[in-house]
């Protein structure tokens, strides 16, 4: 009856890829204007604010995971269909979808930004954005599987290179930059932090891909290694960052972690390595706008009960071209991508919450359980 | 109006095409994995597409004749050769083609010892006839004239006695091919100098020399509609995964082509993607590295009158391996493999990099050296991609030329090409010279991959990237990479992914990589899914034990 | 087949729509001017001049053998603009250098001491924003007059090449401590740093080796005349803001550094100074350093590391802070000119101590002269930054003026490390 079913026995993906894969979507942002903004809320203490999200974005995914264990790791829009009907599993689908849709869109616009500003200053953006699109496309066409193995290739290099440039940042920096150790006082940084629980809001998607897995086992520990590779590298590239700017500076810094590669410099040839980084970094980030797009057309397929998300890719990636160019300015669309996340937390998080709730308290296993 | 209409109708039909998919297709990949079903999706192969007419073999001896001299157009096919021997005790028919029959052991085996029959006539069967050829140790028999035309043509001969509808063929085929020689694409320095000759029987003889198990299988598998030699399917049963050697039985006996000339083209037709740019199944001519993929678990096809094999399920990083890597220390064969990988990154990438920094980021070159570069290239008046261009194209004739000069001058060529056309063209002021350097790198770095039909791939590949890395900088390589990689992990070859164990993740990830000391691997790569993981004890070296010599008197002392 | 057509079809488009947009960014190198170092003045009329030097590759050592320029002069030629703002002198350089002007490959900038007076950040803004600039570039200020004679008159005395001769500089003000040279990106955050001062360091004109050039080649002066030239120079060289006596060589020297308040130059200190700011600073990594026997006139040399970063403690008594620094240095004898015998366990820490004696009061004369001024380059409020837990905190804090009435006591460790080869001199007692 569910076409999904079919694919139960089928292939499953591994957990190490699918960690690396989602935080490599986490972490499209860390690339993007991330850093400052986490500076401008926390101050001197903007480190500690992915650490406090953290533990919040843990407590969520038990949430899931204890949903999803319930229900035999179907998807987060299969239970909702179960408890409330086709039509709010339609609505919830639409409304997922474009929420990673607007999330992707502005992510490619800053991002076509910054290879504006850093590798092709007089290129044409559409062309920027196109060809990523077209890639992003071509990758998440795979699906999952083909998304999550292509990173296993990159991330190797990546990661290297991500921690050899922080690290090389980081002997630029200075240690006494990180204090005033709470940056705008305790309760404050505490509050913020509770509020950036946002950084890792794309942990959702872990509910729309649970069929895929072959454990619960492999559920939970991808989860936590998604969580774990996230929180270390917004911590390590966050830190840095503190480290080699003043917090005036750094408040006030556009593409912070490029900045910080452009000060590497060792003897006189190992300097101006940025593009070499910034090439790294965004072949990273290209899976990521890629699972954001995958992500999109898999919720739209899930919530109106499609046998197939793969026709659904190239819409929705014309749609989040549109998405892209609506804001006039990057400095609007920096600004309404920093508050975004804050807002689709609401949807992101609420959701598990709810259908845990619903299912302890009003849901009977007997009725209509496959 | 109505070529309007029909017009909108492709359109649109073209635009449904783009934006749709098939039905979802996720019962019909072939994989190893054990949590995917089995295919379903058999063909039916034992069915024939025609029915077969069966015409018994007549007993008369003239009507035989007749019909043979017919089918095999024998009166201007004087290498058809039908001869009537008469014996004391009757007729005997011979048919054989004359020039792949070894006429002595005819006379020895054959014809001699039925001269002899001292039986009645009356009673003899196929069995008496086989038992009184004791010289033949392939013998058939046959019923029907198609067997024995189709016998024939293989090169068997043909023994029919009058008065009986059965006939027997024995195998007097005299194998006309060269000796055993040197490996010519895959030299190794320390290891076996033995290679594959175009007779299948002398290379079954070479893989034999080595392994010693009952379970190692040559399963013979007709080969095209006119073609004479078999394929021979070769695994070790009790070892290779079934699921394997059934996917590639069936595979090729799919193919039903009129003839295959050469094993390349079976590999072309196996091939799990062949629109692919990379060759996902491996050609070796190499006995010992045979050997070395089906005792890992990997399925390995021969075809008569071809002096490579073709093996599968192979992963990507094996095209980067060499058999030296294991002959030599594994120090060496590390370092070898590292070697091997840079020289991948560059060939793919160098020229693409070089344009991309020169005429985008030139802020990553030193100053010096940059300022270097531009008063080089002020004297040149193209663009750095174009140049690059111009360069794979003059690489690319010197390798053909010196593929299709004569051996005698052949050295020269490459000498003329490489010199002449590197120094003249600097000189002229086409290219700089460093440029020269960087494609010279490239080349040398692509030639040094161990599998040679990479070279290949990796040259189209290095084009693409060019392309890319000069209309977008690093961003285009960027593109090209994450492309190239996405296109990789997607294929599979024989149903095993293409770059495990590094994507899928497996357990020993870094094997394509470090070579680890022969002793420490005790257990076949997994990812072929092998019936006998185990290929060595656990421990092999019992006897060493590293024990400093102070260990003696401080047991003294303790007494 | 239709179907295959239009497929091809669409390819070719997509092909040449992307083989149109091969000319966006790609700037081949020989269509490219590089400006290797800038220099910033004040002009008349409330302009600029910006001096720009460009690389000319062509006579940088060709890759033929042929031999290349053989003095900066030659491998670069500075062009000046009198305009408004750095940007728009770029622009305007634009309508007569034949090529594209390109700043990837900037090395320094340096400002004239007059525009370094009035403040050099608004010139600085174009330099954080634009992307060809870079953070790693050095900043030096003209120690007298404006960069444009800087520029002018440097001759590198082995280098031909811009870039590597800053390279080299920056490379040994490290070795010699006479200077430090911040980048960029170092001078800004200690810009933005609210409790703490910018230095960069002064780049002098040697009157003595500049009148000395002609035609871009340095002839060096008759001893007579030479001699007379440095008469009345009694202080050691380095000591005070004069220029060295020499003769010969570049006509640059790298001795002192500027104190800028909010980007305004507001004091110079000289060679010796700027080596007790980089003790104090924490920038200091060695040196060779002369110092006065304790008996007599005779002197001894001593390369002095710094063994570890300087502690400093603040404490607080009211409204007024009390510093407590304490340095920790090591060293290796160099010479003992005075020919006496101090090299034995005893006799060493006589030196020790007088190096402490020595360097001790002129750190206490360097902060009394900071506080004079209201100024702290050192930092010295490092240690309460991190000791501090919030911001507001610290940004409340107002060290500048407080430092200013603060009490503080210097103390330095330093130990002779080695002796070198030799043990004991040729001294009387010895013998």
């Amino acid at each position: 009856m569910n076409p999904k079913n079919n694919l139960t026995g089928q292939g499953h993906i591994g957990w190490i890829e699918t960690s690396i894969c989602i935080g490599s979507f986490v972490h499209v942002k860390m690339f993007l204007a991330n850093p400052r903004e986490l500076c401008q809320m926390g101050g001197t203490a903007a480190w500690m604010l992915p650490l406090i999200g953290f533990f919040g974005a843990t407590i969520i995914f038990f949430i899931l995971n204890q949903l999803t264990t319930t229900f035999s790791r179907a998807s987060l829009l299969s239970i909702a269909g179960l408890f409330w009907g086709r039509a709010v599993q339609f609505i919830l689908g639409i409304l997922f979808s474009v929420s990673f849709i607007l999330i992707n869109g502005y992510q490619l616009r800053i991002f076509a930004e910054f290879v504006l500003t850093t590798l092709l200053p007089q290129t044409p953006i559409s062309t920027v954005v196109i060809s990523m699109v077209i890639l992003n496309v071509y990758l998440a066409f795979g699906g999952f599987e083909s998304l999550s193995r292509t990173i296993m290739i990159i991330a190797p290099i990546g990661l290297t290179v991500l921690t050899l440039a922080l690290t090389f940042g980081g002997s630029m920096g200075n240690i006494y930059n990180l204090s005033p150790w709470l940056g705008y006082g305790f309760w404050d940084t505490l509050g913020t932090g509770v509020l950036y629980t946002s950084l890792y809001e794309e942990i959702i998607l872990f509910g729309f891909i649970a069929p895929l897995f072959r454990e619960q086992k492999d559920f939970r520990r991808s989860g936590l290694a998604t969580l774990t590779l996230s929180v270390f590298l917004f911590v390590f590239a966050q830190v840095v960052y503190e480290m080699c700017f003043q917090i005036r500076s750094a408040q006030q810094m556009g593409f912070p972690l490029y900045q910080v590669t452009r000060l590497i410099r060792f003897e006189t040839f190992l300097q101006r390595l940025d593009p070499m980084f910034v090439f790294v970094w965004a072949s990273v980030s290209s899976i990521g706008l890629a699972v954001g797009l995958y992500s999109g057309a898999l919720t739209l397929a899930q919530g109106i009960r499609a046998p197939d998300f793969r026709p659904y890719l190239i819409p929705l990636a014309v749609l989040s071209i549109c998405v892209a160019f609506i804001p006039p300015r990057s400095l609007d669309a920096v600004q309404t991508y920093s508050i975004m996340p804050w807002l689709l937390q609401v949807p992101f998080f609420g959701l598990p919450v709810v259908l845990l709730l619903w299912s302890k308290l009003f849901y009977r296993s007997g009725e209509s359980h496959p | 109006m109505t070529n309007n209409s029909k017009g909108a109708n492709k359109v649109t039909a073209y635009i449904k095409d783009l934006l749709s998919v098939n039905e979802s297709t996720t019962q019909t990949q072939f994989s190893v994995s054990p949590n995917r079903p089995p295919i379903r999706r058999h063909l039916n192969i034992n069915k024939p597409q025609k029915p077969e007419t069966i015409t018994p073999i007549p007993s008369d001896v003239h009507d035989l004749h007749q019909l043979l001299k017919g089918t095999f157009r024998a009166k201007r096919n004087p290498d058809f050769i039908i001869r009537l021997l008469t014996a004391s005790w009757g007729r005997i028919t011979l048919a054989f083609y004359e020039s792949v029959t070894n006429s002595e052991l005819m006379q020895e085996s054959v014809i001699g010892p039925l001269l002899e029959y001292a039986g009645s006539v009356e009673d003899i069967t196929p069995q008496r006839l086989a038992d009184a050829l004791t010289y033949c140790h392939v013998i058939e028999t046959i019923s029907s004239f198609e067997d024995a035309v189709k016998n024939i043509v293989m090169g068997m001969s043909l023994i029919h006695i009058e008065g009986f509808d059965w006939a027997i063929v024995v195998d007097l085929r005299q194998q006309q091919s060269r000796g055993i020689g040197t490996p010519r694409i895959e030299t190794v320095v320390p290891g076996p100098y033995d290679a594959f000759v175009e007779a299948a029987q002398k290379n079954l003889s070479l893989l034999r020399m080595r392994l010693a198990v009952p379970g190692f299988m040559a399963e013979s598998l007709p080969s095209g509609r006119r073609s004479r030699g078999p394929l021979y399917l070769l695994y070790i049963d009790g070892l290779t995964n079934p699921k394997l050697v059934w996917e590639m039985r069936r595979r090729l006996k799919s193919i039903d082509v009129d003839m295959i000339y050469n094993i390349g083209m079976i590999e072309q037709y196996v091939q799990d993607r062949p629109i692919s740019l990379f060759s996902q199944m491996l050609l070796t001519e190499r006995p010992d590295r045979t050997v070395a993929f089906l005792l890992e678990g990997s399925v390995a096809v021969m075809l008569e009158g071809s002096p490579l094999v073709l093996i599968a399920p192979v992963n990507f990083w094996s095209q980067l391996h060499s058999p030296e890597d294991i002959y030599f220390r594994w120090p060496f064969g590390t370092l070898a493999r590292f070697v091997r990988l840079i020289g991948l990154f560059i060939s793919l990438f160098l020229p693409a990099l070089y344009v991309a920094m020169v005429s985008f980021h030139p802020e990553m070159i030193p100053t010096e050296l940059m300022l270097s570069i531009a008063s080089a290239r002020e004297r040149v008046p193209f663009p750095s991609f174009v140049a690059v261009f111009f360069l794979e194209l003059a690489f690319e004739f010197i390798r053909e030329a010196t593929l299709r000069v004569p051996k005698v001058i052949g050295a020269t060529i490459g000498i003329v090409g490489a010199i002449i056309i590197g120094q003249a063209v600097v000189e002229a002021g086409i290219v700089s010279p460093v440029m020269i350097i960087v494609m010279a790198i490239t080349v040398l770095a692509g030639y040094s991959m161990p599998q040679y039909s990479l070279t290949f791939s990796l040259r189209i590949v290095r084009l693409i990237n060019l392309l890319l890395g000069s209309i977008f900088g690093f961003y285009g390589v960027l593109l090209g990479l994450v492309a190239l990689i996405r296109h990789a992990v997607g294929l599979r070859s024989l149903g095993m992914p293409f770059l495990t164990p590094v994507a899928p993740l497996e357990k020993r990830f870094l094997t394509p990589f470090f070579r680890k000391p022969p002793f420490k691997e005790e257990k076949r790569p997994g990812y072929t899914r092998p019936l006998d993981t185990f290929k060595a004890k656990k421990v092999t070296r019992p006897w060493d034990a590293s024990v400093p010599l102070e260990l003696v008197f401080l047991d003294e002392s303790k007494k | 087949m239709r179907l295959r057509f239009q497929k091809i079809s669409l390819f070719f488009a997509l092909l040449t729509l992307v083989l149109q947009t091969g000319c966006w960014d790609r700037n081949e190198l020989e269509n490219l001017a590089f400006v290797l170092t800038m220099g910033v003045d004040r002009s008349i009329d409330n302009q600029i001049d910006v001096i720009m030097r460009i690389a000319i590759p062509g006579n940088v050592a060709g890759p033929t053998g042929k031999t290349g320029g053989e003095s900066i002069s030659q491998t670069t030629k500075p062009i000046t603009i009198t305009a408004r703002s750095i940007p728009e002198a770029v622009s305007l350089a634009e309508a007569t250098v034949e090529r594209r002007i390109d700043f990837r490959h900037l090395r320094v900038l340096i400002f004239g001491e007059e525009i370094a007076k009035e403040g050099i950040l608004p010139h600085l803004d174009v330099l954080e924003r634009f992307p060809q600039f870079r953070r790693s570039v050095y900043v030096w200020v003209a120690k007298e007059g404006p960069a444009r004679n800087v520029f002018l008159t440097a001759e590198p005395v082995l280098e031909k090449s811009v870039s590597r001769y800053v390279d080299d500089v920056a490379r040994g003000v490290i070795r010699y401590g006479y200077s430090r040279m911040p980048t960029l990106h170092d001078f800004l955050n200690e810009v933005d740093n609210r409790q703490s001062d910018a230095v960069l360091p002064i780049v002098g004109v040697n009157p003595i080796v500049s009148s000395e050039k002609k035609d871009s080649s340095i002839k060096p002066m008759p001893t007579d005349k030479y001699h007379q030239e440095i008469a009345g120079n009694t202080e050691p060289g380095g000591k005070t803001l004069r220029a060295l006596p020499r003769s010969g060589g570049n006509p640059s020297e790298f001795l002192g550094i500027a104190v800028l308040q909010e980007g305004r130059l507001i004091d110079k200190w000289s060679g010796w100074d700027a080596r007790i700011y980089g003790l104090l600073r924490d920038s200091y990594r060695g040196g060779i350093w002369v110092f006065n026997t304790p008996n007599g006139n005779e002197t001894f040399s001593v390369i002095i590391r710094r063994a570890r970063g300087p502690s400093i403690t603040v404490t607080w008594d009211g409204d007024v802070p009390h510093i407590d620094i304490r340095l920790f240095l090591e060293g290796q004898l160099m010479n003992v000119q005075s020919q006496e015998s101090y090299v034995s366990t005893e006799g060493i820490a006589i030196l020790e101590s007088q190096a402490i004696n020595t360097i001790t009061k002129e750190v206490d004369a360097l902060i009394r002269r900071a506080q004079k001024e209201k100024t702290d380059p050192f930092y010295l409020a490092r240690s309460i930054q991190t000791q501090s837990l919030t911001m507001q905190e610290f940004d409340n804090l107002d060290w500048k003026n407080r430092f200013s009435n603060a009490s503080f006591t210097v103390q330095a460790d330093f130990k002779i490390r080695r002796p070198g080869l030799r043990i004991q001199s040729r001294s009387d007692e010895s013998r």
